[in-house]
């Protein structure tokens, strides 16, 4: 068995009702929009028992069964899928339709097991992606494609046994042209053993060479390479909403399925993700107010939502009239540290950004593109530092960000400017488990060099610990804590043995080396507007909203300026200040600002 | 039926669960991480993870420096460090002069107390953080008491069996007795260090004097201060009375691009 086929039968209605399977079982037609008058493209078995045909008017078919939309997102997006759960088995896949794909499985019994496993395997992928699928193998990939047209569930044609086995088959399996077809017809073939008992020579006269392809691959005898499709790693799903989505609990079910769509895509092909995309298209204009608001949705009660979405059914714009009003986008980026494939966690990411960035206008398709990346692998060391689960922290970072501000999470840069206190937020995204290895070089010189001069002086056990001679790299580059383990361990043998030294001697040289820490600024953001009183040029008093008192002592002037071609240019003298009051005194940083005249308190030394 | 047959009673029929109702486990030794700075280590025996550690202390007695160090020492050991800064306060060029790594810390910048709340009970929920600083030092005294104790309750089991240490850095003590350790910062001396050099004196406007030296202002630089710490409230060990001395350097000071250095 050299070739499996998957074929999905009633590819529009799938594909169109993927979100919805249940519509499957009740009696719903597919309406092409596209054109003036939409016509019925395809129906469910209960709305042709119903009476509905193809071809009917949307009006003569909404009179007899539910009326549902043509997406060509959603049918490109269920090709695609179709596309990835062959991919899961080879990566040598034919995309012969639309909803048919050829996987050459050659060389692979040993890794997937016999035909039996790899066609559970794949249908079970085909099921975790919602697809209802026919699987054919056989030694022939045309054979394959047209047995699992012909017939559901799993097929498998032993080698020889094709002509038997296709035989009863109609020959419409072989998708003849419409002439073709018709004079088949007209001759009484309807079965494919009809097509191959046929003399060869009078059908090349009738019906040329195409018909005498048809008749080989009625015997089973036809044979071509495998056109391979080139692997495209396009994560892409959408949705075309039937009524536009005005509330965020609408947009919460499709969003679901379709990161759901989108997670068990990446899952059956062994990636994650390190970015998705949302785009969502609004109906401008027809609603002037933003409905989307979570206040106004809180307030409404269910029957008011109920009866606004009647209303909206009844004045529901042609689709194309719906493509022109949708001029408006929403789009928005998801970036993760990590990659990461939760459909639970992209939901939540999800649902806490677009709380905090409403769209402005009612929502009629949802677009989710994901940018698929090699899972995370990781191991977690002895001697790896405390770090939180990255989906986790992702997590937590969006809750804190509706909180306070996207703008207000992050990780500070100072910026590479002399501007006063210049800095940027940069997304908080740590390194992995890497030891910076300056401070790794650091410690352990600082260990070796404590443990050379004190430790003479003490008779301890272990004391040829410490003198052993720490091997250091010279790379300046950072290093991986499995790398450093030999010299971790010295460290640590070496930080156990100054802890107890400095308990034995407290006012050893140890605690002149790290009794002083550096001082810090904090900041008043904004700066606090003040008086200064000044005698002969000296700072007497200082009066602010926050901070006032007697200036005891003071350091300064030190002049700042630059930027003077910027918009925001500083020009000031700063002063270091001694601030007594009736409770205490305390040290501030403040400036006098030559252009604006005034004078600031910037920042307390604490 | 007495006490003990009661007693037997119910150890027999929670025994299946709980092996020894009656007795109260023994909580484990903390965890501890190093302040940076060792006498103050010695002090306080160090800030225990998995609970809340309070530093408090009237302005320029060293808080926020201390505070910078103890996440410069965790995130020199590759740990990450959040700092959920109430008043928007923190100047990022003192972190790194600290010897922060400020790729490893997370800022979050509030404008309202419960945005600083809310966020360090979203940090610990989160978990995996190796320090967690509430910096509540700015708020003032009026929006310091609406926090209560509920609060530094809910705080302490979030932090519980985790190998998080919180530091909630605030002027007054107001945790009560869900702090497992509570230092206190009281002010020292401020050193001002005169600039090598000769300055015409006391004709110039601005004159400062100091220990009997007479030189203009801008001769003299602000080169640190220092703080006393002690321990007011201690889980692991109290040792009342205790002092540790903390001082604060400045790094550099700049004066039109050139860097100077004090007198010592």
């Amino acid at each position: 068995m050299q070739f499996a086929c998957l074929h999905m039968p009633d590819f529009l209605l799938q594909a169109n009702l993927r979100g919805e399977p249940a519509l499957l079982a009740q009696p719903v037609t597919l309406v092409d929009g596209s054109s003036s008058c939409p016509r019925v493209i395809a129906a469910t078995p209960k709305a042709r028992e119903a009476g509905v045909a193809i071809g009917m008017t949307k009006t003569q078919a909404a009179q007899l069964a539910g009326i549902r939309h043509r997406s060509i997102a959603q049918e490109q997006s269920t090709h695609a899928a179709l596309l990835d759960c062959a991919r899961s088995s080879s990566p040598r896949v034919e995309d012969t339709a639309q909803n048919t794909v050829v996987i050459d499985l050659e060389g692979l019994e040993h890794l997937l097991g016999p035909p039996s496993q790899i066609a559970s395997r794949l249908l079970k992928h085909a099921e975790d992606l919602g697809l209802i699928v026919h699987l054919a193998f056989a030694l022939n990939p045309d054979i394959a494609v047209l047995a699992a047209r012909g017939f559901p569930g799993v097929t498998m044609i032993a080698p020889g046994k094709e002509a038997q086995k296709l035989g009863d088959l109609p020959v419409t399996v072989l998708h003849p042209e419409p002439e073709m077809l018709a004079a088949l017809d007209r001759w009484g073939v309807h079965r494919l053993k009809e097509l191959a008992e046929l003399p060869t020579l009078p059908l090349s006269e009738r019906l040329g060479q195409e018909g005498v392809r048809l008749q080989k691959l009625a015997c089973g005898l036809h044979f071509r390479a495998l056109v391979i499709a080139r692997e495209e790693d396009r994560f892409e799903e959408g949705w075309e909403l039937e009524t536009p989505a005005t509330t965020l609990d609408e947009l919460n079910f499709i969003f679901s399925n379709l990161l759901t769509r989108l997670s068990k895509r990446l899952a059956i092909r062994s990636l994650a993700t390190q970015e998705m995309r949302l785009r969502l298209d609004l109906a401008q204009g027809m609603e002037p107010e933003p409905s989307l608001a979570l206040e106004e949705q809180r307030r409404e009660t269910k029957e008011q939502r109920q009866e606004m979405r009647d209303k909206r059914q009844a004045t529901r714009p042609d689709s194309s009239l719906v493509s022109c009003l949708s001029s408006l986008k929403y789009e928005r980026t998801l970036r993760f540290p990590s990659p990461i494939n939760n459909a639970g966690l992209f939901l939540k990411l999800w649902r806490l950004r677009l709380e905090s960035d409403l769209p402005q206008a009612p929502v009629m398709m949802v677009h989710m593109a994901a940018q698929p990346a090699r899972p995370r692998a990781l191991q977690g060391g002895l001697f790896a530092p405390l770090a939180p689960d990255p989906e986790k922290l992702e997590l937590t970072l969006a809750r804190i960000a509706a909180v306070v501000g996207r703008e207000n999470v992050g990780s500070p840069e100072v910026a590479d400017t002399h501007r006063p206190h210049a800095f940027r937020m940069a997304a908080f995204n740590p390194a992995g488990p890497k030891v910076p290895f300056q401070a790794v070089r650091n410690r352990a010189r600082t260990c070796q060099r404590i443990g050379k001069s004190q430790w003479n002086n003490f008779q301890r056990p272990g004391r040829e610990q410490a003198d052993r001679k720490l091997k250091i790299p010279n790379s300046k580059s950072q290093i991986h804590t499995s790398e450093i383990l030999n010299l971790g361990f010295e460290i640590l043998d070496l930080k156990y043995e100054i802890k107890n030294l400095q308990i034995l001697n407290p006012k050893s040289e140890i605690q002149n080396l790290k009794s002083a820490c550096t001082m810090a600024l904090r900041l008043f953001r904004p700066p606090l507007l003040a008086r200064v009183e000044l005698s002969s040029g000296r700072l007497l008093r200082l009066f602010s909203s926050l901070v006032r008192g007697r200036i005891t002592f003071a350091a300064g002037p030190w002049a700042k300026s630059g930027g003077w071609w910027e918009e925001e240019k500083w020009n000031r003298e700063e002063w270091d200040v001694e601030i007594r009051n009736e409770k205490a005194s305390a040290l501030y940083s403040i400036y006098y600002d030559r252009a604006r005249n005034e004078w600031y308190v910037d920042g307390e030394y604490d | 039926m007495d006490s003990s047959a009661l007693r037997a009673h119910v150890e027999s029929s929670l025994g299946n669960r709980f092996p020894s109702p009656f007795t109260y486990g023994e909580p484990a030794a903390p965890e501890i991480i190093s302040t940076g700075n060792l006498e103050l280590d010695q002090v306080t025996g160090g800030l225990p993870r998995g609970g809340l550690t309070g530093i408090c202390g009237p302005e320029s007695t060293g808080r926020t420096s201390l505070l910078l160090s103890v996440l410069a020492e965790a995130a020199a050991h590759g740990e990450l460090c959040a700092l959920i800064d109430s008043r928007d306060a923190l100047d990022p060029h003192s972190a790194a002069a600290a010897g922060m790594d400020l790729t490893r810390l997370l800022w979050v910048r509030c404008r309202q107390l419960e945005q600083a709340l809310r966020s360090a009970e979203l940090l610990l929920e989160g978990g995996g953080f190796g320090v967690v600083a509430l910096d509540l030092a700015g708020v003032p005294a009026r929006l310091r008491g609406r926090i209560s104790l509920a609060v530094w309750f809910r705080l302490r089991w979030a932090v519980r069996n985790t190998r998080t240490a919180l530091i909630v850095l605030e002027r007054e003590p107001t945790m009560g007795t869900s702090a497992s350790l509570v230092v206190r910062l009281e002010a020292g001396s401020v050193h001002w260090s005169a600039i090598s050099g000769t300055f015409r004196e006391a004709a110039l406007p601005g004159v400062s004097a100091k220990q009997g030296l007479c030189r203009p202002s801008h001769a003299w630089l602000l080169s640190g201060f220092s703080s006393y710490a002690e321990a007011l409230r201690s889980r692991r060990m109290f040792q009342p009375g205790m002092r540790a001395r903390l001082s604060a350097r400045a790094a550099t000071t700049q004066i039109a691009g050139w860097k100077l250095t004090a007198e010592s």
